[in-house]
């Protein structure tokens, strides 16, 4: 849906569908994903917990544990090379190497009874094969860059002796360490005080840039994506409902789910007399997939077409679009004031 | 507070604990009925005999001053000696708790080599064929007691087979010489009295595995593309090992105390069987020492767990 203008995608995902197979039935936590992130881009995941943002990051990573998971898509590749069939053995060689991840709890991320200087220097040796050696020089210059101090004594430490945003540098760190082509940071500053979250999407941002990284950000927090994003894709109930540049898709949401998720969230710059608004009710059961919008129930701008069929997916400007029925122009202007 | 202090702390509770173990079986022992140096005489023995047997063992002074003497003495390193078959104590337990350790030992390698692979497979394959497989043993190596399970070997592998001899263990008449004389016998007895533990550490590890596999940072570790095997042995199972350890060193002590069966069967001259006797003959002297041996023993297995824990879990210091 986020289309490749002219670049080759370094991952690129084509109708990605995760299910868990459970006692009650089938879960459709990831019902038909499908998204390009270009080569040192930004491509920032937005939506609520349960919404299939992190299920689509460990389907593209293969850690979704089968049974009962299920994954299955039209496509998945990772710099030209198909990635969807391959067996876990090569699927192995990739993680860590040239997809990474961090994670949100950086605390309960890191193995609590091996030192940094372990957990960092495993990938290096594993993936580069690095000697004992060359991987510790490797680890300490990982950690001064990341804005460790005194990183070479630090080695020997457990993750308990660092504070959480260190922790957080650290899984960074190690990320980061064989030089990988997309990193995903799944909710990796939702654990943190503000402040520090702000230092860490700056790290980020400073170092995927540096390296060429390609970054896949997911939060449920629309204030950090628009700081670090160059595009969002908003996922509702396993769906991708709306996707754009990061600037338009703020200036111009164009689907009822991405206006409430606007309205909801609070701005500096906001008069006092606007109030937040809530999106009434919950999220809708995954086990059932309704073929309507999935929205629909919650919906404040429901048009006659929302209930007769579900929604197709339309452009709204270049590389933006949505899978809503409603004309949303007359809130574009509201919501920004 | 560093390890030191506290190990300071633990040791000096030793004593102390150790007073009232004593005193509480010095007391009981002596409340039951039944007298050992009638016992030991018999009834038509005369009144100046049993009466010079009684003050050669303090036996007719007041209780709490028998208790100090038996102290006073251990304090000095002396233990008494048996009134039954008047040898000293110390000697008695010599003998006895080298057969015992040994015997404890062999039962513990045996109860370590089934339950960490069980534990281990029965977690990774949890709800399979494997594990169930494995539970079912647990079961089994829980519900069936030591003696009925030493008949079993005794009868499969001693009788019928020939493979292991039923006895021999402390001996010298075991059959060939050198290392398979030596452990052979110990074999049927190590099983015997290993199994239960078998069932209950690897039900242990069982859980604690599948506690630690279910933890984020197993995630990570399969996310940095690590070797299946390497995120089981080393980042599953130090995490898992920390309480099993810990549980293994509190079991080497209390497998001293409960050999009795085991050692009536294959006839090993353990502690068991001493105490037993003594018991039963109302030996004092040595039922206390032998107590306060096994409670020593029980105790600095338990500050050994504690120790090995600090090793084993970065996150605990005292």
């Amino acid at each position: 849906m986020i289309e490749s203008a002219g670049m080759e995608p370094v991952l690129s995902v084509r109708n990605l569908h995760t299910r868990f197979h459970t006692e009650d039935g089938i879960v459709h936590a990831v019902g038909g994903v499908s998204f390009d992130l270009l080569p040192g881009k930004v491509l920032g995941i937005v939506g609520e917990s349960g919404s299939g943002k992190s299920v689509t990051a460990l389907s593209i990573m293969k850690l979704v544990v089968s049974p009962p998971g299920e994954v299955t898509a039209d496509a998945i590749t990772l710099e030209g090379e198909d990635i969807l069939g391959i067996d876990e053995v090569r699927a192995r060689r990739i993680r860590g190497s040239r997809i990474a991840m961090v994670f949100q709890d950086p605390m309960k991320s890191l193995n609590p009874v091996l030192t940094i200087g372990r957990q960092l220097t495993e990938a290096l040796r594993e993936h580069l094969g690095l000697s004992d050696r060359a991987a510790r020089d490797r680890a300490i210059e990982l950690l001064d860059r990341v804005g460790i101090p005194m990183a070479r004594d630090r080695l020997g430490d457990y993750p308990h002796q660092f504070s959480g945003g260190m922790r957080q540098r650290v899984m960074i760190a190690i990320a980061l360490s064989c030089n990988p082509s997309v990193l995903i940071a799944d909710e990796a500053t939702t654990a943190l005080d503000v402040t520090i979250q702000a230092q860490i999407i700056d790290l980020v941002k400073r170092l995927t840039e540096d390296l060429g990284t390609a970054v896949i950000w997911i939060s449920h927090d629309l204030g950090v994506v628009a700081g670090i994003c160059d595009s969002v894709a908003v996922m509702y109930a396993g769906r991708i409902v709306e996707s754009g540049p990061v600037r338009d898709l703020f200036h111009r949401p164009s689907h009822g789910y991405t206006l409430g998720l606007l309205g909801s969230t609070p701005r500096l710059d906001d008069d006092e007399e606007r109030r937040l608004q809530p999106i009434d009710g919950l999220p809708p059961s995954l086990l059932d997939p309704v073929p309507l919008c999935p929205f629909l129930p919650r919906c404040r701008h429901a048009v006659g077409a929302c209930r007769e069929k579900p929604p197709a997916w339309r452009d709204v400007a270049d590389v933006h679009g949505t899978r809503c029925w409603a004309d949303l122009t007359p809130y574009w202007r509201a919501t920004n004031g | 507070m560093n390890t030191l202090a506290y190990l300071a702390r633990r040791i000096v509770q030793i004593p102390v604990v150790l007073i009232v173990t004593t005193l509480t079986i010095f007391i009981v022992v002596r409340a039951t009925p039944g007298d050992p140096v009638e016992l030991m005489l018999g009834m038509q023995t005369s009144p100046d005999a049993v009466q010079a047997v009684r003050e050669k063992f303090h036996l007719d002074k007041p209780l709490y001053q028998q208790y100090l003497i038996w102290l006073g003495d251990v304090i000095r390193g002396d233990l008494g000696s048996s009134i039954r078959l008047n040898r000293p104590v110390s000697q008695m337990l010599g003998e006895r708790l080298i057969v015992s350790l040994q015997l404890a030992t062999a039962a513990m390698l045996f109860a370590l080599l089934i339950s960490i692979p069980l534990g281990i497979v029965a977690a990774i394959w949890r709800n399979t064929w494997v594990d169930y497989g494995a539970t079912g043993y647990m079961v089994l190596g829980f519900s069936i007691p030591n003696f009925a399970l030493a008949l079993i070997l005794i009868y499969v592998f001693a009788v019928e087979l020939d493979w292991f001899p039923i006895s021999g263990i402390g001996s010298s008449t075991s059959r060939g010489g050198g290392v398979w004389a030596f452990v052979s016998p110990f074999i049927l007895p190590a099983v015997a009295l290993g199994t239960v533990q078998t069932a209950y550490f690897g039900r242990l590890l069982r859980s604690s595995m599948i506690d630690v596999l279910g933890q984020d940072y197993i995630r990570t570790a399969h996310a940095k593309g690590l070797k299946p095997a390497v995120v089981i042995a080393v980042h599953a199972l130090k995490n898992a090992m920390i309480p099993f350890v810990t549980m293994v060193a509190i079991h080497f002590g209390y497998m001293i105390g409960i050999q009795i069966t085991i050692e009536y069967i294959f006839a090993i001259p353990g502690m068991g069987l001493a105490v037993l006797t003594a018991v039963v003959n109302r030996d004092f002297p040595v039922v206390q020492g032998f107590t306060l041996v096994i409670a020593i023993f029980f105790l600095v297995t338990n500050i050994i767990a504690d120790v090995l824990y600090t090793f084993l879990d970065p996150r605990i210091r005292y």
